[in-house]
């Protein structure tokens, strides 16, 4: 499906908005020119809706957290697209995925050198008054895997333009969702919607994800969570499995489950 | 000491005085090198403040070159130049993360300038299960590779860390002063805060400022 037929798709099917990534289609790329975003504004906005914030589907190869300085810089690069796309989209906030650990970059290193870039990242975003939304991946990037951590994190990061962008999946069987939210109240800049089946975990290509309600979350607690803390941000939806048919009926599928999450009427 | 991310033509990024050592380090305009810069940096910060009031001459006994991938000719020049006024450099490279051409430059000047015999870097795999720098010097220690090592041929009292059976790390008298050569990258490891890098990085700064002190002293007789 094309971005235009997309986007009517999304309007059609009750959504308010959108949530554009960087580097995934081929609309949106590095070498996407600030005309060709401003078109693809306008066929948004033509077809009813706004963008809610800017992703992007680079960071798992080019990550700041990388060793490799080439990889490290163009990820500083991408992500500061990311911001000036934002601004050009009429949005004010980015996700990305900052900080990867793996075999070979430890911890300890990855830590460091992703609070560093992002407290320089911060400045750039900080002129462009677009937050960052650090996404909580917990069990992807094996790092930052409670909702206290992550706060010392964003502590130790220490600008209001960097903040969580919340992913109520993510967290699997190491926590509970509605805890994080209550953790981090404030500094939540959006939030993931998706489901998760806890004591799935991953074998071959079996997603642990699914459609709200279908799986684990507690969205009665979820959404009380988010009551508690006064968020009135996006709720964006996040679907990795997909249908194997009707593709079309998920998109509506999950429409309907977040209308009756919003509405209470769970 | 603040940190700053100046760029190679500006080169003095730190200048920091140590226990009777006075230390500069001199990194690149790329992100590898100022984060290594920045590992070392907290390195030298961490001596304690009553050691830091005994400063020595003025006279700097120990260069830092962090994560170095286009060694110029220059630079050569003059570090060896310091070296014959008695300084140590500790001269870690980068040239896993180079161009062939900047890594064949810069062992070409290694050889040139300090008598070092540069290998071709490589990838350290995970497979052959290398995972670890054995220092045998200054400190018995095991430290984290850094991805890639640039091996050197060293004589056998000059090799001071291996990785398997690879020389990767060698200490070289040089005129009056001295090469500390890594080729593993030690200082992301020091700004990750890796107890056994912090270890052996304090143990190098040691030994550079006892060498520094001792060749103080003989310069004085001389003079006598």
């Amino acid at each position: 499906m094309g971005f235009s037929d997309g986007v009517k798709l999304l309007k059609r099917a009750g959504y308010d908005g959108i949530e554009l990534w960087l580097g995934e289609r081929p609309w949106f790329q590095m070498k996407t020119t600030d005309a060709e975003i401003r078109a693809m504004l306008r066929q948004i906005e033509d077809a009813g809706l706004e963008v809610s914030n800017v992703a992007n589907a680079l960071d798992w190869k080019e990550n700041i957290s990388a060793r490799d300085p080439a990889k490290r810089e163009a990820a500083f690069r991408h992500i500061e697209r990311q911001i000036e796309a934002a601004q050009i989209l009429g949005t004010d906030a980015i996700l990305v995925v900052a900080g990867l650990v793996t075999e070979d970059t430890p911890y300890n290193e990855v830590y460091k050198r992703t609070v560093g870039t992002l407290q320089r990242l911060a400045e750039v975003a900080a002129k462009a008054r677009v937050k960052i939304g650090v996404e909580n991946c917990n069990a992807e990037q094996r790092f930052l895997l409670s909702p206290r951590e992550f706060s010392t994190f964003l502590d130790e990061i220490n600008s209001p333009w960097v903040g969580i962008h919340l992913d109520v999946g993510n967290i699997h069987d190491t926590g509970f969702a509605e805890q994080w939210i209550e953790l981090h109240g404030p500094r939540i800049t959006r939030i993931h919607v998706k489901d998760v089946l806890k004591h799935r975990g991953r074998c071959g290509d079996q997603s642990v994800y699914t459609n709200i309600f279908l799986g684990d979350n507690n969205w009665h607690a979820i959404r009380e969570a988010m009551r508690k803390v006064n968020y009135d941000g996006w709720l964006i939806v996040e679907m990795e499995s997909r249908y194997r048919y009707a593709a079309d009926q998920q998109v509506y599928d999950a429409s309907v489950a977040l209308t009756r999450l919003i509405a209470g009427k769970i | 000491m603040g940190l700053t991310l100046a760029p190679l033509a500006a080169r003095r990024f730190g200048w920091t005085s140590v226990a009777g050592l006075q230390a500069e380090i001199w990194p690149e305009d790329h992100c590898l090198s100022q984060e290594s810069a920045s590992g070392f940096q907290l390195l030298l910060n961490r001596e304690p403040p009553m050691a830091r009031a005994a400063s020595g001459s003025g006279e700097t006994s120990l260069i830092i070159v962090p994560g170095i991938r286009a060694m110029s000719l220059g630079c050569g020049n003059e570090l060896l130049g310091r070296m014959q006024e008695g300084a140590w450099v500790i001269l870690e490279t980068g040239a896993g993360y180079s161009s062939i051409e900047e890594a064949k430059r810069q062992a070409g000047l290694l050889e040139r300038f300090f008598g070092l015999k540069v290998l071709p870097s490589v990838p350290v795999s995970k497979s052959r299960g290398h995972r670890y720098i054995a220092y045998s010097w200054p400190l018995p220690r095991l430290v984290r590779t850094f991805e890639a090592i640039t091996p050197i041929h060293s004589n056998a009292g000059e090799v001071v860390a291996h990785l398997g059976r690879q020389a990767v790390c060698a200490k070289k008298r040089v005129a009056r002063g001295g090469l500390l050569y890594l080729g593993s990258m030690l200082g992301p490891g020091l700004f990750a805060e890796e107890p056994e890098g912090l270890a052996v990085g304090a143990a190098m700064v040691a030994f550079c400022r006892m060498t520094a002190s001792l060749e103080g002293l003989e310069g004085r007789q001389l003079k006598v």
